[in-house]
């Protein structure tokens, strides 16, 4: 057993278990700070923490509805930027980052720990966080070793206390709706259009005008359809509803905190479910349950128990997701054929199938997923070795499973023509099956975590020492139906070690040192270990003489930190991993003989890298935290990071005579800098109108020192230098506006240009325009800044509160089927009525129509590129709680009624056509709600 | 209980020492499917599959191949006759028209696609280098095989440094594997270096190559096709491109890199030795020219039929292609099967054929009724090359109507197309093999027939090394008494026919430099516009110019790719 080590600390802290008691456990001077912050592996009081680190409270999360948690970070966290993805319940992950990305290489996921082992949050409920806290700087980052260069993100449930059991009841229900749809044009528009472009490429219409009247008319809404199929596939509203319960108390040797959460969330799809059996309606249930116990089984030993679960459901006719029908909705024009023909079948045609028979008629996908999350921790106090002593050993087993089950059919669809005698003639297109069932697919994460920890913390006089030392070993295994390279399947595996020394002088001055020593199994057997030290000072200000007491300056400290940390995730999607070893993984066969028999053969792959080693960063962060008049808080971080030994292929380098496939080596650098400020005023608690004001803005600007880049023919091609993700495209400089101007103008050689086509800049002047233009256009699409205003207030019974997010330095892209008109015999969006046509010249907005696809016009360039800065009113809630003497006489201890708003609106530069973030699929939802909770 | 507390100290001593062992162990890479090196060179059966990518990698074919895995630089998608006077591509996009229109550098298509193996040649070279390193190693492995794959290997590298001196001159010797710590810097070495390396390697691959392999081994290299490599090479090495003090563009010091800096008339008997060797040997390995299936026949049976016995090697990486993959794609008209490029035979080409009788044709350059005719008249090989009009092309176009308002004239300049390559067997309707020849025997006589005129002037073997080429296809002796220019240009007129469309024109033409000639790569190309004559099955032919060409005197070498110069290692030839 390999990891017998854990056991037997587990057993010696029972073997060694004794009576005697030394002392009492330290007791920390009253600073005002005296609040506990989770940090990596361990805890401090608030004023002892010379890291740089943001935390958020759970209470503050159950602000936003949703069923995601990660969903209720917008905003909240100085220094995450979270990006907005779907809004299809159950796959609705956003984007999370930590101070922006500090690399090119694929590993840029932050690393999510909860309750000190790595496992996932996004299932959790608001009610069972304590808190969520970001770690930033390498004096917060380096204990995790090489893995917590991306940031570390740190989620703390609750845990019960010592007192009489107290439940909570808190139940809320809404509807959610979609905040913005695409937009496209009606059958007479399409029509019109599409004839438009015809003649602008010299075709003949295919429309009558007594084909284009019947559009318009609507007169025979089967041989002239006009279908919204948005209205036909989608409901305005669906239902959301949560039931939360939970228990918390304790006495002297048993604490419990206890918690039940149901909640379910229907999709956007009308009832696919009621309308045919065959099919199921879009739903999304989530059943969570958490116990988690601390038990002093003696006077020096405390045994802690986490327990907490989920079980989730999801169905959705045709498809696993919704992906695919909302491709489906942007691309079939609204005069293909109706929803239903006269005689009752499926419209359809060869091009495109039925989707309101797609999800009536092809069968459900459901699928269970389960996750748990366990552990258990013993902590032994040893103070008769060495007074404020103790050891530690935990074990923690954290899966995910999930499978899927698909029914699948197909179905008929007809397409209608009328001949000359009038009458209706069908052609078929499918055919009827009977439902065949799938249960193969599935995919699960699993691990197991064993740590062991020994802890010192104690005072002598005005000096505090606090010591930790930890060891840890991970295994993570992650594998789906669908994984073929058994490189993939075998687990990853971490094990190491960290610790972290903290010197504090008469709660002054703190001093800290922490390192992590981590190692792990994707590196060559000699260099599989790091070391990744980081160190960091504070000074309290206020705590010295000229300040204490000072009426102005209620808190003042200062902190500093300097360090390395490392990321190990060079390998994300598997081809890199093993990079040490040399592979063969290409095919290569030659045939022999008269009769050509096959000779396989094996080729090398890129050359082999022995000492591939992990990305390392240095980082450097400074800060400040004060308070003013005891009611004004400010808190100022500023950050430089240094990423090196980013892999990188080394174009520049390995000469092709070498004979090599080029390999991957630690070569690239990328710098990232930034910070965070958080303004906060809070009145006097005991005023009879409370409130809060804060903002917060958060920054991080990275760019590329070196990757290695081949050498470009024209130095505004390169990518070193420029922001990671830097779009590269063509500068659009307006519309052509007369044939005058693109005879004088440098050709462009895409496509024969118009006038109304897009005119591009000749980057390289060299009278033409073509690939070789390519450069820099607009920003990539990571804000460099994200905003935010949260204000609550409280008014006897009445409160509200509410948060405003935003972001801005980045672009958004305009592109595909949602707005390049009749692109691949697509749709055309509504924004195509502002075409340019020789009377609109003057105001135009979008470039000449074409029919076919237009290889000049809708070219990845700026002129599809908008300013993606947007604020979007992330919450807004009001409520009201009962009074205590009404509560009292309904034997309960509090009861608020609230109604809450979830994305209420967002303001941006996307002229409404969609949304800022969230740009295709599923659409960003907005909800609305009525809820009550109540406290025993 | 408190004396467990002094146990506690070593217990955790001995517990660490145990789990750093553990540790190691935890972090160990499982048991994989992962093939190494050593794996392969652990039998003969393993590192059979390392010398069959050997062969695929160096062993490249004259066709047109579409190479997925192995192609990092843009590929050619049809024939380099397109870039000589044997023909013109359908389409423009191809690499071709760069050529055509002297519009190819180093930054866009390094080598105007032309190369587009330049990295496969080092692979390969990579892959002999580790062969000739391990094979020792190999535990099965009695001598006789050892000495095959190091033949092979030996003849592999050289083949492929042979196809690098034509196109670049001289290039780095890289006879080890480079690891991933070496300094990769090797400056180019000279032609003269190159060239020795390549006779080193052709020397030792004759030593330890078998004469034949068994019939389900046809494919492997033998001692002819070492013979053969050497023959070519001393060949190129003699001729006025390289054979000279005074290179094509004036280099400087570097004049070594492209030229061997000297001219020196032995090194065409040099040349013809090794033609000569070539020829003498080839019935040890079974191989001699095809002779008995008729003068109408024997040309066409040699390329159209695999592993026949003319052949002393060929390129065997796809035994089947459908119509719609390469090379067929490349190949065949899009009129005939709607593929990528068909290839246009040019009338600059038809000229060259001569009547049954040994004398030229009269194509009469304002055009003639008689073009069915005329073409009747020609050397029986121009048949069983030429996609004429009228022609047999396939069992599903019997005949080939590239006359004005024909169904296969859309997109034809040359007034007919390419049927050399595309076998009888090739139809929509199965799979083909390309019989992708790398050397047959045909070529030592032509190469002996050049060089000892070279060397000796036109003595009888000279005449009589090219009078077998033109006896087994029907043609009569050359004529007696030739001067030494003279027969010069038979010969050269003989080689162009006997082996067009077989990737030798262009390299020729650049060896011999007569690129700038008119009608060669530089001036006007003929194409026939031909037409129907009502009421009568002749047709009218009309000569066009249908393109100029543009040749620059830096064109007689390649250009090496400009991200290769850009990594500091090796230095571009002149004028690119």
């Amino acid at each position: 057993m390999k990891n017998s080590i854990y056991i037997y600390i587990l057993l010696l802290i029972l073997l060694i278990h004794t009576d005697k008691i030394y002392g009492q456990v330290i007791v920390k001077d009253t600073l005002a700070l005296n609040e506990i912050q989770p940090i990596g592996f361990g805890q401090q009081p608030k004023w002892m923490v010379t890291s740089s680190i943001s935390q958020v409270k759970g209470e503050e999360l159950q602000y936003a509805f949703t069923s995601n948690l990660a969903n209720s970070l917008y905003g909240r966290i100085p220094g995450l930027t979270v990006m907005q993805g779907s809004g299809e319940p159950g796959v609705d992950s956003p984007g999370l980052f930590s101070r922006g990305v500090g690399t090119f290489g694929p590993g840029r996921d932050i690393l999510v720990i909860v309750d000190g082992f790595e496992s996932s949050f996004e299932q959790l409920v608001p009610a069972e966080i304590a808190s969520i806290s970001l770690l930033k700087d390498a004096s917060a980052t380096a204990i995790f070793g090489n893995r917590g260069a991306n940031g570390v993100l740190m989620i703390t449930t609750k845990r019960g206390h010592e007192g009489p059991l107290v439940v909570n009841f808190r139940t809320q229900h809404g509807f959610h709706s979609a905040q913005r749809l695409p937009k496209f044009l009606g059958s007479y528009d399409y029509a019109s259009l599409l004839n438009e472009g015809l003649a602008n490429e010299g075709s003949s219409p295919r429309y009558s005008e007594e084909e284009l009247e019947n559009y318009r008319t609507g007169s025979d809404p089967f041989l002239y359809p006009n279908v919204n199929w948005q209205e036909e596939i989608l409901r305005n509203t669906a239902y959301m509803a949560n039931y939360n319960l939970n228990f918390k108390g304790g006495n002297e040797s048993v604490r419990y905190f206890v918690l039940l959460n149901s909640i379910s969330s229907e999709g956007l799809y009308i009832k696919a479910g009621d309308m045919e059996e065959e099919s199921t309606n879009s739903t999304y249930s989530r059943f969570n349950f958490r116990s988690n116990v601390d038990i002093d089984i003696s006077d020096r030993l405390m045994a802690t128990l986490i327990l907490g679960g989920s079980v989730e459901n999801k169905a959705n006719p045709a498809g696993r997701t919704t992906g695919g029908m909302f491709n489906t909705l942007s691309s079939l024009p609204p005069n293909s054929f109706p929803v239903y023909n006269p005689d009752g079948s499926f419209g359809g045609s060869s091009a495109f199938s039925n989707p309101l028979g797609d999800l009536l008629q092809t069968g459900s996908h459901l699928s269970n997923g389960r996750t748990l999350q366990s552990t258990l921790k013993l902590t032994q106090q040893l103070d008769q070795i060495a007074r404020g002593l103790s050891i530690s050993g935990a074990v923690s087993f954290n899966n995910y499973f999930r499978s899927y089950s698909i029914k699948s059919k197909q179905y008929e669809r007809y397409a209608l023509s009328r001949n000359d005698e009038g009458e209706d003639t069908y052609n078929r297109f499918g055919q009827n099956t009977s439902l065949v069932g799938s249960e193969g697919d599935s995919e699960q994460w699993r691990n197991v975590i064993f740590q062991g920890f020994m802890n010192y913390d104690r005072t002598f006089g005005k000096h505090g020492l606090n010591g930790m030392l930890m060891a840890h070993s991970e295994t993570f295994t992650n594998i789906s139906s669908e994984t073929t390279n058994a490189n993939l399947s075998f687990p990853f595996n971490h094990v190491g070690g960290g610790g972290r020394f903290t010197y504090s002088n008469d709660a002054k001055y703190i001093a800290e040192f922490s390192f992590g020593y981590m190692g792990s199994e994707n590196f060559a057997k000699d260099s599989r270990f790091g070391f990744f030290p980081a160190g960091s000072l504070g000074w309290i200000v206020s705590q010295e003489s000229f300040l204490k007491n000072n009426p102005t300056v209620s808190f003042l400290k200062l902190r500093s930190s300097y360090g390395l940390v490392g990321n190990n995730r060079i390998s994300e999607g598997g081809p890199n991993r093993f990079l040490f070893d040399q592979r063969f993984p290409y095919t290569a066969s030659y045939y022999l003989g008269n009769t050509n028999n096959v000779v396989s053969g094996i080729a090398e792959g890129p050359l082999a890298n022995p000492g591939v080693t992990w990305e390392k960063e240095s980082r450097f962060n400074v800060g400040f935290e004060m308070t003013l008049f005891d009611r004004f808080d400010l808190i100022v971080d500023v950050f430089d990071h240094n990423r090196f030994d980013i892999l990188a292929t080394p174009n520049r380098t390995i000469p092709q005579y070498s004979g090599v496939v080029r390999p991957l080596l630690n070569e690239g650098e990328m710098r990232n800098r930034g910070g965070e400020m958080t303004l906060r005023y809070t009145s006097k608690p005991s005023a009879k109108f409370s409130y809060f004001v804060e903002a917060n803005t958060w920054y991080a600007q990275n760019e590329i020192v070196f990757m290695s880049e081949q050498l470009r023919p024209f130095d505004y091609q390169n990518r070193t230098g420029m922001p990671l993700d830097q779009p590269f495209g063509l500068r659009a400089v307006g519309l052509f506006a007369s044939q005058a101007e693109i005879d004088s103008s440098p050709a462009h050689l895409f496509a024969p240009v118009k006038p109304g086509d897009v005119r591009y800049e000749d980057m390289n002047q060299d009278g033409v325009v073509d690939q070789n233009d390519v450069a820099p256009v607009g920003k990539p699409g990571l804000p460099t800044t994200t905003f935010s205003f949260q204000s609550g207030l409280k008014f006897k019974g009445f409160d509200m509160n509410f948060m405003l997010q935003g972001v801005t330095g980045n672009s958004v892209y305009l592109g595909g089927l949602n707005f390049h008109a009749f692109q691949n015999n697509g749709q055309a969006p509504a924004m195509a009525l502002d075409r340019w046509t020789p009377e609109t010249a003057g105001s135009a907005t979008y470039p000449r129509l074409s029919a076919s696809n237009n290889l000049n016009n809708y070219r990845f360039s700026s002129f599809w590129q908008r300013d993606g800065t947007f604020m979007k009113m992330r919450n807004l809630e009001f409520g009201y709680s009962l009074s205590e003497s009404m509560s009292e006489r309904l034997r309960i201890t509090s009861a608020r009624l609230f109604v809450n708003g979830t994305n209420l609106f967002s303001l941006d530069r996307m002229d409404g056509y969609r949304d800022p973030e969230t740009g295709f699929g599923y659409p960003a939802m907005r909800t609305l709600s009525l809820g009550a909770s109540f406290q025993f | 209980m408190k004396n467990y507390i002094y146990l506690i100290v070593p217990i955790l001593v001995v517990l660490f020492s145990a789990c750093v062992e553990e540790f190691t162990d935890f972090l160990e890479k499982p048991p994989g499917v992962d093939v190494t090196e050593d794996v392969l060179f652990s039998s003969r059966v393993q590192l059979d599959t390392y010398i069959a990518s050997t062969y695929r990698f160096g062993i490249h074919s004259p066709y047109p191949m579409d190479e997925g895995l192995f192609r990092p630089n843009p590929r050619p998608f049809t024939l380099n006759a397109g870039i000589t006077d044997e023909a013109e591509s359908e389409v423009t996009f191809v690499h071709t028209q760069g050529w055509n229109t002297a519009s190819i550098n180093a930054n866009n298509n390094p080598q105007g696609g032309e190369d587009f193996y330049f990295h496969v040649r080092w692979r390969s070279i990579r892959n002999t280098n580790i062969l000739l390193e391990r094979v020792d190693e190999v535990p099965d492995a009695d001598e006789s095989y050892k000495s095959l794959v190091k033949g092979e290997a030996h003849f592999i590298r050289g083949l492929n440094y042979l196809e690098m001196l034509k196109r670049y001159g001289g290039v780095p010797i890289v006879a080890a594997r480079f690891q991933l710590t070496d300094d990769f810097f090797v400056a180019r070495n000279t032609v003269s270096e190159v060239l020795d390396f390549i006779l080193e390697n052709a020397d030792m691959a004759i030593a330890l190559l078998p004469e034949s392999h068994p019939s389900n081994q046809t494919g492997r290299a033998t001692k002819s096709a070492a013979r053969m490599m050497k023959s070519r090479a001393l060949l190129y090495a003699a001729s006025p491109l390289f054979n000279t003090s005074q290179p094509y563009l004036e280099f400087g010091a570097n004049n070594n890199l492209i030229c061997l800096g000297n001219e020196d008339i032995n090194r065409w008997q040099l040349a013809a030795n090794a033609a000569k060797e070539v020829i003498d040997f080839a019935a040890e390995g079974g191989f001699s020219l095809v002779t008995d299936r008729g003068p109408e026949n024997n040309y066409k049976y040699v390329w159209e039929q695999p592993d026949n016995r003319e052949i002393i090697l060929a390129n065997k990486i796809a035994p089947n292609r459908g119509w719609w993959q390469f090379p067929w794609a490349g190949l065949v008209p899009t009129a005939i099967d709607n593929s990528w490029t068909g290839v246009s035979i040019i009338h600059n080409f038809v000229r060259k054929y001569e009547k049954r009788d040994g004398s030229p044709q009269d194509w009469d350059p304002n055009g003639g009724e008689n073009l069915t005719e005329m073409y009747a008249e020609l050397d029986p090989r121009f048949a069983q090359t030429v996609g004429y009009n009228g022609s047999y092309f396939n069992q599903e176009h019997p005949i080939l109507e590239t006359y004005q308002g024909g169904r296969h004239v859309s997109q034809n300049v040359g007034g007919a197309w390419l049927k050399k390559m595309i076998p009888d067997q090739y139809c929509t309707c199965r799979q083909t093999t390309p019989n992708g020849i790398v050397f047959r025997l045909a070529e030592a006589y032509l190469n002996f027939a050049e060089a000892l005129n070279e060397a000796q002037g036109p003595v009888k073997e000279a005449y009589d090394a090219v009078n077998m080429i033109r006896e087994r296809s029907g043609m009569p002796n050359l004529p007696g008494g030739l001067s030494q220019d003279e027969f010069r240009s038979r010969v050269r007129n003989e080689r162009d026919l006997e082996l067009a469309f077989e990737d030798h024109r262009l390299w020729d033409i650049r060896r011999w430099m007569i690129a700038e000639e008119n009608g060669v790569m530089q001036g006007e190309f003929y194409g026939l516009r031909i037409f129907q004559i009502p009421g009568s099955t002749e047709f009218r032919y009309e000569p066009y110019v249908f393109e100029t060409r543009t040749f620059n005197r830096n064109m007689y070498l390649h250009p090496f790719s400009q991200n290769e110069i850009n990594k500091d290692y090796i230095i571009q030839n002149p004028g690119w």
